[in-house]
């Protein structure tokens, strides 16, 4: 499959329909990350497949195409979380979407980012995936994973019978024009479907976990306990990308009266100040387009399951609005779609 | 005036203080609700006090850090004694300097600290405690001295006795032995150790994935927003792309070494050692030591050591047109091949 990858990538160079690639390589120095390529000639050592995610990749088409100056055309080869942050911050304004090619592959999972970039077994990992089997080190958040074809995405690889598939009119003129034979929809087969199934299984059975431990709200106090408040999750998160976090901002220095109050009140106070608050907000404010990359979870510290809380959280969320970030580009963002009549469940 | 006390259980201490109106409250660290977890607590009831545990095995943010917060706006309105490492009254001190810190109405309380475990594995000793040559209480309103001694002895000026401690007749002698000795040890360690990471040191940023958790949690790294966070490194696709044709292919995410530098170059002569950017970091990067390597060496340039005399002025705040030849280069002579 890399092979005809490869050639997609060249004829889209070569044709002038491209002139960037941003592609998962093996490094000079060590172990794997994103490269951003301006010439076909000096791609070497792709690795598209690596389970490895340094950064979500969606940051990384923020930073090149939010000031957009209409002239470059570059393709993105990522990991369908990644593909769906880029669509969630395409409507968020972070993202140049019109002069981007965005292609998937449905996706075997990934590791953890340390052992994901010392890994090199790629090509075992996906024949085993192929063959109906999730790989035991993916990370949990992979492993419940049920937006792994990714949907959202301009062309789709799939790997299950090595065809590109085309999801977009631009992704079908992309491939029409580079005369690349391909399919109009991922064609099911058993071992995908083996694979849904399984990854379904594992998505139920997390969330019935989560909901068992979640019967008292006050529970979230016990799930963050460990929290040291360094705010990585969120400086990780493709979704979360404000410029000055609400929860870093002054409004969170108190004035010494406020603390005087807040001491006489509590008799004693927790700190850092508003550990839990944090990710509370957090869930407010971004939950409805989590895209359960893992991303908050590799980088927390002291090993907190962040992203499986905002799995959790999320899919309600999600299911409340009938919402499935990163896959539709037309649909607005649920907090974009206030109603007055609506939700009078949850009112009080 | 010097008194000496005999100690007796630290948490006692901390609630006759309480109780005789010392303070109003204490800053000390307490277990959270799960196995292992412990954070700062500023604890007002005496009864709480009985589960504080001051001389916790982990560090999960540095104290100073929280000083920081509650007082970024204004003093306490009450008194507060607040317990902290010696690192971290390093820490404490070096923000009074940076303004960060409103420091009225605070007792320091510091003590003889052994080192503590890694916020990860809590089984472990730190590798940057092992290395530390700032372990005693020097600048505390209240120092607790314990390393060489059989039993905890308080030494301070101020008069404490309402508390009715037990007076004692310290003589330093066997401490200082002890201490000139483990400061030895710990120096020919540093030595090994920090020459050693240093040849290291790109090997280690190989792993770096500069999710910048290392500046966030720094005690020392108070700006609002970082440099490196602003938009002055901000591209477009124009210059992404031109950097991208000049290296044959730019690696993401990007800056690794600049921020690194830089950040080194902003702050590692007030780095007081504290080790909560090795805590934070989830590659497992040994950066505390990295900084430790580059600070030792400037610090001793500028004569300063952070944390200490109030009155020293940062070195970067002290600039000279004079000084410092031997570092400059004139760009003609760079440039001469």
């Amino acid at each position: 499959m890399q092979k005809a990858l490869n050639n997609l990538i060249q004829k889209s160079f070569d044709n002038g329909i491209i002139n960037g690639a941003v592609l998962l390589s093996k490094l000079k120095d060590k172990g794997y990350g994103y490269v951003f390529y301006t010439k076909f000639n000096d791609i070497e050592n792709i690795s598209p497949f690596h389970p490895v995610m340094k950064i979500n990749g969606a940051k990384i088409h923020s930073s090149i195409t939010k000031e957009n100056d209409n002239d470059s055309k570059i393709l993105f080869l990522m990991k369908p979380c990644e593909i769906r942050a880029c669509v969630e911050l395409k409507k968020l304004n972070q993202i140049d979407l019109d002069n981007s090619f965005l292609i998937s592959y449905i996706c075997p999972g990934c590791f953890e980012f340390k052992d994901g970039n010392s890994f090199e077994n790629t090509d075992e990992l996906v024949n085993n995936f192929v063959n109906g089997n999730l790989d035991d080190n993916i990370r949990d958040v992979c492993k419940s994973c049920v937006n792994f074809d990714g949907k959202g995405s301009d062309v789709v690889i799939n790997l299950f019978n090595n065809s590109f598939v085309a999801l977009t009119g631009k992704g079908e003129d992309l491939l029409k024009s580079l005369k690349i034979d391909f399919e109009n929809q991922i064609k099911e087969s058993e071992n995908l479907n083996k694979i849904r199934k399984l990854r379904e299984k594992n998505n139920g059975s997390l969330i019935k976990e989560f909901k068992k431990f979640f019967k008292a709200e006050e529970k979230i106090i016990e799930y963050f306990d460990k929290c040291i408040g360094c705010h990585a999750c969120s400086h990780a998160c493709p979704i979360c990308y404000c410029r000055q976090c609400y929860f870093e901002s002054d409004t969170f220095k108190y004035y010494p009266d406020s603390i005087k109050r807040k001491i006489d009140y509590k008799n004693a106070l927790r700190l850092p100040f508003d550990r839990v608050m944090f990710h509370i907000g957090r869930v407010t404010h971004m939950a409805t387009s989590c895209v359960s990359c893992g991303m908050c979870e590799d980088v927390c510290p002291v090993n907190i399951k962040v992203s499986q809380f905002f799995k959790y959280m999320g899919n309600n969320i999600q299911n409340t609005f009938n919402y499935v970030p990163g896959v539709n580009r037309e649909e607005q963002l649920p907090l974009l779609t206030f109603k007055e009549n609506e939700f009078k469940e949850f009112e009080d | 005036m010097t008194n000496y006390y005999k100690l007796g259980d630290f948490k006692d201490f901390l609630i006759a203080l309480l109780d005789n109106k010392i303070v109003d409250a204490i800053l000390v660290p307490m277990k959270g609700l799960t196995e292992n977890t412990y954070s700062p607590f500023l604890i007002k009831d005496r009864e709480l006090l009985k589960n504080s545990e001051p001389i916790s095995p982990v560090m999960a943010v540095n104290s100073a850090r929280v000083v920081s917060q509650l007082t970024f706006k204004g003093d306490f309105l009450f008194k507060v004694a607040v317990v902290l490492k010696p690192c971290e009254i390093l820490a404490f001190r070096e923000l009074i300097k940076l303004n960060q810190i409103n420091s009225k109405n605070i007792i320091t309380i510091c003590f003889d600290c052994n080192g503590i475990n890694s916020l990860k594995d809590i089984e472990n000793r730190r590798e940057i405690c092992e290395i530390c040559t700032n372990f005693t209480p020097e600048h505390s309103d209240i120092k607790i001295f314990s390393l060489g001694l059989s039993e905890s002895i308080i030494s301070t000026e101020m008069d404490l006795k309402e508390l009715k401690l037990e007076e004692v007749n310290f003589d330093n002698k066997k401490r200082e032995e002890f201490l000139n000795k483990k400061l030895a040890e710990s120096r020919e360690k540093r030595k090994e150790k920090l020459s050693q990471v240093k040849a290291e040191f790109n090997d280690f940023l190989k792993n770096c994935i500069v999710c910048k958790n290392c500046m966030r949690v720094c005690p020392i790294c108070f700006c609002q927003e970082c440099f490196f966070d602003s938009p002055a490194l901000n591209g477009n696709s124009i210059t992404y792309s031109m950097r991208a044709s000049r290296m044959s292919g730019l690696v993401f995410p990007e800056n690794k070494l600049l921020f690194h530098l830089g950040r080194m170059n902003h702050m590692s002569v007030s780095c007081v050692g504290c080790g909560a950017c090795e805590d934070a970091c989830p590659a497992e990067i040994p950066v505390a030591q990295m900084f430790a390597a580059a600070g030792d060496e400037l610090k001793s340039l500028f004569d300063y050591q952070p944390g200490g005399n109030l009155e020293e002025k940062i070195p970067f705040t002290c600039y000279e047109h004079d000084e410092l030849h031997s570092f400059e280069q004139p760009y003609r002579e760079t440039r001469k091949n």
